[in-house]
């Protein structure tokens, strides 16, 4: 390898996320990500884990998550079934 | 950061930062349940046959994963069966240590894909470090980084929403006489995403689609009858047909291109059809009958799925608390489809994870009951060997209950087990008859020498349980009381598991009574599909041969005691027997 990190013969020059923060998604309160709070990341993106059996008789729904210049918002619709969220970061 | 670490991958962005823990591979989801495809068998039911699930209502099958592991976070990967399959992830459940993937797959039920693991390195109690190499530690001295657990690798990543609709097409329609009807709910609707990076059959993907929704078709109408003396009265008649099919978002990943496709699959259907008389009148109506399958359907599954609750319906083994929530649609509903949500890709080899397809263990091979019947054709038979220098192959048919079972598919040279695209086993056994060919002196052997050699032969009905010692023509201690014709080979599997809510596979009789209908009925499970289900007292408890809903006859086979004389589940009483089909 030109350049990076090799550690016992194997390169880690790969492309990978880092998980900067975790948490549950609450219905009702916003959860956010400020990107000043993580200057060395250019690229946030989340992932919602369902923790639990979705009812679609019950018409539930996942969180969805909305970026913009200054921070990435995990919101919470009020049918929403139990998630947690992870936001990953390189 | 003012200490630390902080490396830099070949695509220019972090991938290794002492501030934040990295994401690790930490095992494989067991597969817990076969795949099963659940269908309405309550009142008015119309029975949806394995052709129609497939062909019509589009469904895909529902499996569920386990894997022990303690963690608090666990970001799920699939690996597709084979090219283009669609898989849709529709639950995680997490219940202390123990974390359920519910998931929606394509194909054949042996065709279930794989599921693995990953985890932020700092929710695993304990990782164990190389003898050499490097650890990471971030402010609170926990570990974020080691050579010892290789960080998920991204080889791509994208975002992806599924299409506005789940069908466009016509469906077809079905009326008064609806009683074997169903329309085509096949969904038709898939929109593309194109990434950056290839798909093989090594790569795995993250990915929970947010979209669901349902198609639903109704129709109803009246008509009379002359009745009554000389004719001149009329009877009215009402009827009411009604149908539906539960869809999911799925992906598809076409191997050679790094296209994903988002689109649907079924995971529940069911038909109703209901029919009423008034009495013999000159011109009265009981308008009241018009929609009476809609009452049924409201009143009746409408409520009882809410929640996921599956009780008291045949929907197959997923009856536990963590299966899957199901609805039936009385109108067509799409829901959640707006949000757009990011979809993973890695490599599995990366992490040494082999790539086989995923392995069934629960098949006991050493405890297997053979079958041999001339007709109709139960056998494994080699037909020829076929010479070309030094490389010979042998051509062999599979048949069983007479249809010719390996039809346009090849079993390997000198093969010994062959599973159909059902994912049903046939395994030879024993040798049962045989013809020489001869080549006489001086005569070359010819390029292919024919022969009849037939077998005797078992098949593992997907997801049965292999009852009975090898040689046995019979799993049962005592036959003189089976009505199963001798040259028809008796069924008898997965009784246990039925007990339990299973009936993936399961091939059995039931007749059934109660203190309140002493007389009874009988009930067929035919490899895994109710053959049989009495509505309208065609059957009572001491019926020994019916007619199923594909219009052959089944024949109630040798009592098995030892599962129930009788066996008492709630008010009603079961004897369990073997069958036999026609």
């Amino acid at each position: 390898m030109a350049y990076g990190l090799a550690i016992d013969g194997f390169s880690f020059n790969y492309g990978t996320f880092s998980v900067v923060t975790t948490g549950t998604v609450t219905t009702g309160i916003q959860t956010f990500v400020t990107k000043a709070a993580h200057p060395d990341l250019s690229d946030l993106k989340v992932v919602f884990i369902p923790i639990g059996v979705r009812s679609p008789g019950d018409e539930e729904v996942r969180p969805v998550v909305i970026e913009n210049s200054y921070a990435l918002y995990a919101n919470s619709p009020s049918n929403m079934s139990p998630h947690k969220y992870i936001v990953l970061g390189r | 950061m003012s200490y630390g670490i902080k490396t830099f991958g070949d695509d220019g962005y972090v991938n290794l930062h002492s501030d934040y823990s990295s994401l690790v591979y930490v095992g494989e989801f067991a597969k817990a349940t076969d795949g099963v495809r659940p269908v309405y068998e309550g009142e008015f039911s119309i029975a949806v046959l394995d052709y129609d699930k497939s062909n019509k209502y589009d469904q895909g099958w529902l499996i569920q994963y386990s894997l022990d592991f303690e963690t608090d976070n666990l970001v799920p990967f699939y690996r597709p069966s084979f090219d283009g399959q669609e898989i849709g992830i529709v639950d995680v459940v997490n219940e202390g240590d123990t974390w359920i993937i519910n998931a929606l797959y394509s194909g054949n039920a042996g065709d279930f894909p794989r599921f693995f693991a990953f985890a932020p390195l700092t929710d695993i109690p304990t990782v164990t470090l190389s003898d050499n190499g490097i650890a990471v530690y971030d402010e609170n001295s926990k570990l974020v980084f080691t050579d010892s657990q290789r960080p998920l690798r991204i080889d791509d990543v994208l975002t992806v929403q599924h299409p506005t609709s789940i069908r466009t097409g016509a469906r077809g329609t079905c009326g008064r006489n609806g009683t074997n009807c169903h329309v085509n709910f096949t969904s038709d609707q898939s929109t593309t995403h194109a990434g950056t990076v290839n798909n093989t059959n090594s790569k795995i993907y993250h990915v929970v689609p947010s979209a669901y929704g349902g198609l639903a078709f109704d129709n109803d109408g009246t008509f009379e009858r002359s009745c009554g003396f000389l004719g001149w009265g009329d009877r009215k008649y009402a009827w009411a047909y009604r149908s539906w099919s539960s869809f999911r978002g799925t992906l598809a990943h076409p191997y050679g291109t790094a296209n994903h496709n988002t689109g649907w699959l079924g995971d529940f259907s069911g038909a109703l059809y209901q029919q009423k008389s008034g009495s013999c009148g000159y011109g009265g109506f009981l308008g009241a009958l018009i929609g009476i399958a809609a009452v049924v359907f409201t009143g009746g599954i409408g409520l009882a799925l809410v929640g996921g609750a599956l009780a008291g319906f045949v929907a197959g083994e997923l009856t536990s608390p963590t299966s899957p929530g199901l609805k039936a649609y009385e109108n067509d509903e799409i829901f959640d489809q707006n949000s757009s949500y990011e979809l993973l890709v890695t490599d599995a080899t990366y992490y040494n994870i082999e790539s086989a397809n995923g392995i069934d263990n629960s098949i006991d091979y050493d405890n297997l009951s053979y079958q041999y019947s001339a007709n109709p054709a139960t056998y494994w038979q080699l037909k020829s060997l076929e010479i070309l220098g030094d490389t010979i192959t042998s051509t062999v048919e599979i048949y069983w209950n007479g249809a010719l079972v390996n039809a346009n598919a090849t079993v390997g040279e000198f093969s010994t087990s062959f599973t159909a695209a059902n994912g049903d086993t046939y395994i030879r056994g024993d040798l049962e008859s045989s013809t020489t060919s001869t080549t006489p002196a001086n005569y070359l052997i010819a390029a292919t020498v024919s022969f009849i050699d037939r077998y005797k032969i078992t098949r593992i009905a997907y997801g049965q349980e292999p009852s009975g010692t090898n040689g046995d023509t019979d799993d049962d201690d005592d036959d003189s009381d089976s009505n199963v014709p001798s040259d028809i080979p008796e069924l008898y599997a997965g009784v246990a598991a039925y007990k339990n809510g299973t009936y993936a596979g399961a091939s059995f009789w039931i007749s059934f009574y109660s203190s309140a209908d002493p007389d009874g009925g009988a009930l067929v499970l035919y490899n895994g599909t109710f053959m049989f289900i009495d509505f309208s007292n065609f059957s009572n408890k001491d019926t020994t041969s019916v007619t199923g809903s594909d219009g052959r006859t089944y024949y109630r086979g040798a009592s098995h005691p030892e599962d129930g004389n009788p066996y008492t589940s709630g008010v009603l009483s079961y004897r369990y027997y073997g069958v036999g089909r026609e």
